[in-house]
């Protein structure tokens, strides 16, 4: 079920163009918004949000027309944004709750639900605080609270890892994969990071300079292409192995001295030990390789200023 | 207008006159520190991903501001009001006059700190910091008037004091009341009565018109 959909999106702000021409669909559960910087993730938000009207196209949330029916579209959807935003001298749970009132949540409940939704990431103790106080990976998480609190259709999380230390990432990235699993919120999940996108994202979107270079179910764009890769004692017996494979309909090639197998199913396992027996080729070792949300990235926009915490030779 | 039959030290409409300075101090000093904070703090943002839009949250700002600047144009006139009214047991005849004193108290001092609500979110706008926004509204509010009532007294045409909004919200208040001796004033001699509101009307059309300007144009995502 779709539920932000984007036809022929674009918006320029004056000479520089955001979006150009975006088509895109984003459904239920996390979906990932990736891009490099200046890829139009941000103004994608804003339009999302209806904090700016589109230059042409159509967008719809949640059957709705933000431009039109902002208050109506944004009272069901939460937002955290990139930069920091909270005011520092406010204690977290007043502005969480403050929000909430915001949001329509009377006074009684909005309070009860900050305290509730600031436990639940994590700040149960620390929520009198004020947040000027408070530590990078705390004042993401207030963020994340006060986009949550009013129990939100989706939950637009712009760069929500920006700023923390490893072991914050990895907590903030279980947060948000709870909040799509456990909470049953929809997640739009913005960032410039491919390893955080691959671990909670069950879509993705892929934007590069105002376009949308790939999009689609994390399992159609990186899972399907599974490979084994073959290290042979002999690498040039590749050759010869590469021949017999390819008669029985078996895609494969050499790439830096390994023999590359593409897996389509259980057969060609068996088509290439067979090959490699017939061949004559000893095997030094043997693996499956999972091909990346990296490896599509990069073969569909050829752009490198996606931060990967993959060395360089870990692309393929 | 002194109250009637008491004899206090001053009149209501003194009082109010006094209050004046506290009120302006007040709108100078505090008034426009929420909004710049908003958008310093970038906590707008926030805001504007809500229900709210960029007309409710300034009809909202204005209200917050309307409402703390009544508290101190209104509240001590009444209070000083209701306590000679209780100290003098005043009988029926006179609960009569009390009332309409205190409705020319309210009405003066809502005039007053709509003006003054206005004009502070128009400046509170444009101005990127607080001390900023309390300058202009220091040289708005504090020294606009003055030398404007100089220079009237001067000899410049008295229409020129059309120019001046927060005089033009003092004047209401003297329109209100009526003259009073007493108090030193702007010469708005041979100005009408509906020209000084229409002014001031405009005025405050002006200011809420560049607010709106200047929130509809902001970009608070990009």
């Amino acid at each position: 079920m779709t539920v932000i959909r984007g036809e022929a999106v674009r918006k320029s702000w004056g000479q520089t163009v955001a979006l150009d021409g975006a088509n895109f669909e984003i459904g239920k559960g996390v979906t990932g918004l990736l891009g490099p910087n200046g890829a139009g993730k941000t103004t994608l938000i804003g339009l999302i949000l209806g904090l700016h009207k589109a230059d042409s196209g159509t967008l719809t949330v949640l059957g709705s027309d933000p431009a039109t029916a902002g208050p109506d579209v944004r009272g069901r959807l939460g937002y955290s944004p990139e930069h920091e935003a909270l005011p520092p001298d406010t204690k977290a749970q007043d502005i969480v709750r403050q929000l909430a009132e915001i949001h329509g949540l009377p006074r009684k409940e909005a309070t009860a639900r900050a305290s509730d939704v600031l436990q639940e990431v994590g700040l149960g103790e620390e929520r009198l605080r004020p947040v000027g106080t408070m530590s990078t990976g705390q004042k993401q998480r207030v963020k994340l609270a006060q986009a949550m609190v009013h129990g939100p259709d989706i939950v637009l999380l712009d760069e929500p890892t920006n700023g923390l230390d490893p072991v914050q990432r990895d907590e903030m990235l279980d947060l948000i994969a709870r909040i799509g699993s456990k909470l049953g919120m929809d997640v739009v999940l913005c960032s410039h990071l491919l390893e955080e996108v691959e671990r909670v994202a069950d879509a993705v979107v892929i934007l590069d300079s105002g376009r949308v270079a790939r999009q689609g179910l994390m399992s159609e764009l990186a899972g399907a292409e599974t490979e084994l890769v073959v290290t042979l004692d002999a690498p040039d017996a590749a050759a010869k192995v590469i021949t017999r494979l390819k008669r029985r309909k078996v895609e494969a090639r050499e790439e830096n001295g390994e023999l590359v197998v593409v897996l389509t199913d259980d057969a060609t396992y068996d088509a290439v030990r067979d090959a490699l027996a017939s061949a004559g080729a000893g095997v030094r070792r043997m693996g499956r390789r999972r091909l990346r949300l990296e490896d599509v990235f990069f073969d569909d926009s050829g752009s490198g200023s996606v931060a990967s915490s993959r060395p360089e030779g870990g692309r393929r | 207008m002194a109250f009637a039959g008491m004899g206090p030290p001053v009149t209501v409409r003194q009082l109010f006159a006094l209050m004046s300075t506290p009120v302006l101090l007040f709108v100078i000093g505090v008034a426009p520190v929420g909004m710049i904070a908003d958008r310093r703090s970038k906590s707008l943002s926030l805001y504007l991903a809500s229900p709210l839009t960029r007309e409710t949250y300034l009809a909202a700002q204005a209200a917050a501001i309307f409402v703390a600047v009544c508290l101190v144009s209104v509240g001590p006139p009444l209070l000083y009001l209701a306590g000679n009214a209780v100290i003098a047991r005043v009988g029926f005849g006179d609960a009569l006059h009390v009332l309409r004193l205190a409705g020319k108290i309210v009405l003066s001092g809502a005039l007053l700190a709509a003006s003054y609500a206005t004009l502070t979110l128009a400046v509170a706008s444009f101005a990127k910091r607080a001390a900023a926004a309390s300058l202009a509204l220091f040289c708005l509010a504090g020294i606009l008037t003055n030398v404007l009532a100089a220079a009237v007294t001067e000899g410049v045409s008295p229409y020129f004091l059309l120019i001046d909004p927060s005089g033009l919200a003092a004047e209401l208040v003297n329109r209100v009341f009526g003259p009073d001796r007493y108090l030193p004033r702007a010469d708005y001699y041979g100005v009408a009565g509906y020209v000084v509101a229409l002014a001031a009307i405009a005025w405050t059309l002006l200011a809420l018109g560049a607010a709106w300007f200047r929130y509809h144009r902001l970009v608070v995502s990009r």
